[in-house]
């Protein structure tokens, strides 16, 4: 028995000890101690191991998608009054009472009628990462590769995931499952839109100063996208905002009077292509109605905050495909910066490059 | 702390407490269930937090608290983990990821057998990075009996570890466990 109580108690040191909670005397004493009996130098090496698999256990879940009815607990409930809350309520747009309309027919019709109906059509095609499903178009809209010039999307993102893994630690992101974290945030913006009267952000077009002083929201009036919002997230267990743009009101109206038939499954939304929207010249130009419309669809962008350390590389821009969504990274200035939509590869990597001519323009 | 301010550090929090919350449900759903609970008192009780303190241990403090309640109230027990290991096993991951998902699921399996209050100590130091004295708070419990359910918990660990992989056909032995 005293021989188990003396066990134990120096189980206690060693472990207190690797945990950092010995003081300078009983550092030395364990040291010493490790140093003259091999049997305890054994148990403290087995205690550390210990130690460093149970410290790893669980980091997974840091790269999870927080679910989307956590963070709902994050935000100041709707009733609450505007005034006395940074989280403020911004309505994407007034939506036009419609006539009810029996069951799936009503749905189709008033979202066709939307000015969110785009956003609708899309997150029918997400495939979505945070257990949403949207459904409302059933199933019969195939997924199309976002860049019809290039090869099969699908295969693309396979070849790439390798490649992915390799440069993931230089983003300053840490481990690949970023990507997934931030296309899942995207698809759940995306999809938490539809029919969603009024979406709250932490930090809107009017309150951009509640950035911190090192973050800037791009301007891409000219790509036609417009500044919704950002939200305070988390990333790979770093503080992070995620920025929302849509397409600009010129767009929508242009829109609102030449529905375009999306390629994807033959729904009409209202995504068509304003000239306002279009790249600017010089850029791989998009040649079909597919690309055009792609253009205008809603972006959001990742930039990670409050790090530390600028001592890691910069990084250019680098495309992926996850998730559905169409990945451009790149690090620039001690912020990791990840834009995400589905337009197709050569305007993602325009927009991409104005961002961060912006973001190191002052 | 006005609200707004409240929930920002809610936010920010969530990912944290979602890893504690698993290291002690060892399920998502309930652990996500629990989180959810945890949020939702603290936020029926805001008036309750201290200005000064760290707001991020006074989670940690309600999730264990509504955990061990639950515990006692259910009874739940897990004996054979089976439970645990269809959700973690049943994802389907990239190919080069299955070696390194069998050591993980390895360790997490041998830290869901600790007993309850050894695995809350292990999860706030080891995991979450508390210091005993934080961790001792959290827990509600002395300085010493995070000392020795500490040293408990990683001996036990030790020898788990010894047992699913020294031996030969360590993995066989290991999948005969669950």
């Amino acid at each position: 028995m005293q021989q188990q109580d003396d066990r134990r108690d120096l189980d206690e040191r060693l472990v207190a000890f690797l945990d950092g909670e010995a003081d300078e005397a009983e550092q030395a004493a364990i040291i010493a101690l490790q140093e003259t009996d091999p049997a305890i130098r054994t148990r403290l090496e087995r205690l550390a191991q210990a130690t460093e698999l149970a410290r790893g256990a669980f980091d997974d879940v840091l790269d999870e998608p927080v679910p989307a009815h956590l963070l709902a607990l994050g935000r100041a409930p709707a009733e609450a009054e505007p005034a006395s809350s940074s989280a403020i309520i911004l309505p994407f747009r007034r939506r036009k009472p419609k006539p009810k309309q029996p069951g799936k027919a009503w749905r189709l019709g008033r979202l066709k009628d939307s000015p969110l109906a785009g956003i609708a059509t899309i997150a029918a095609m997400c495939v979505l990462t945070i257990g949403l499903t949207v459904s409302i178009f059933g199933n019969h809209i195939p997924y199309q590769p976002v860049d019809p010039d290039m090869p099969m999307a699908t295969d693309m993102g396979s070849r790439q995931v390798a490649s992915a893994n390799a440069v993931a630690p230089d983003t300053g992101l840490g481990s690949a499952g970023w990507m997934d974290t931030v296309a899942g945030y995207h698809n759940l913006f995306i999809s938490s839109a539809r029919g969603a009267e009024n979406t709250v952000f932490d930090v809107t077009p009017h309150t951009e100063n509640a950035l911190p002083g090192d973050v800037r929201v791009p301007n891409l009036g000219v790509w036609g996208l417009e500044f919704q919002g950002a939200r305070r997230i988390v990333l790979d267990g770093k503080p992070a905002f995620q920025f929302f743009y849509r397409p600009d009101q010129m767009a929508d109206r242009q829109a609102g009077t030449t529905p375009a038939t999306d390629s994807a499954g033959g729904i009409t939304h209202t995504s068509a292509q304003p000239p306002a929207a279009k790249p600017p010249a010089g850029n791989k130009p998009v040649g079909s109605k597919t690309a055009a419309g792609k253009a205008a669809l809603p972006v959001t962008l990742f930039v990670t905050t409050g790090e530390q350390s600028f001592d890691r590389p910069e990084r250019p821009p680098t495309f992926q495909h996850r998730d559905n969504v169409n990945l451009t990274y790149w690090r620039h200035r001690g912020h990791g910066y990840a834009l995400v939509g589905q337009a197709d590869k050569g305007w993602m990597f325009s927009v991409a490059n104005d961002i961060a001519y912006q973001t190191g323009a002052h | 702390m006005n609200e707004a301010e409240f929930r920002d550090q809610l936010v920010t929090v969530l990912p944290r407490l979602r890893r504690f919350a698993r290291g002690l449900a060892g399920n998502a759903t309930q652990a996500d269930d629990l989180v959810q609970s945890a949020c939702e008192r603290a936020l029926s009780r805001q008036q309750q937090f201290q200005e000064g303190t760290r707001f991020d241990s006074w989670m940690f403090r309600i999730v264990q608290t509504i955990w061990i309640d639950q515990l006692r109230a259910r009874a739940v027990r897990k004996e054979d983990g089976s439970e645990i290991d269809e959700e973690r096993y049943g994802n389907d991951e990239p190919v080069r990821q299955v070696e390194a998902r069998l050591a993980l699921a390895e360790i997490r399996q041998a830290m869901s057998r600790l007993p309850e209050e050894q695995r809350v100590v292990l999860m706030l130091v080891t995991v979450e990075g508390y210091s005993y004295r934080e961790a001792a708070e959290i827990a509600d419990v002395p300085l010493g009996t995070v000392m020795s359910r500490l040293a408990r918990a990683r001996a036990a660990l030790a020898v788990l570890l010894d047992q699913g992989r020294g031996l030969p056909g360590s993995h066989d032995n290991a999948t005969a466990r669950r």
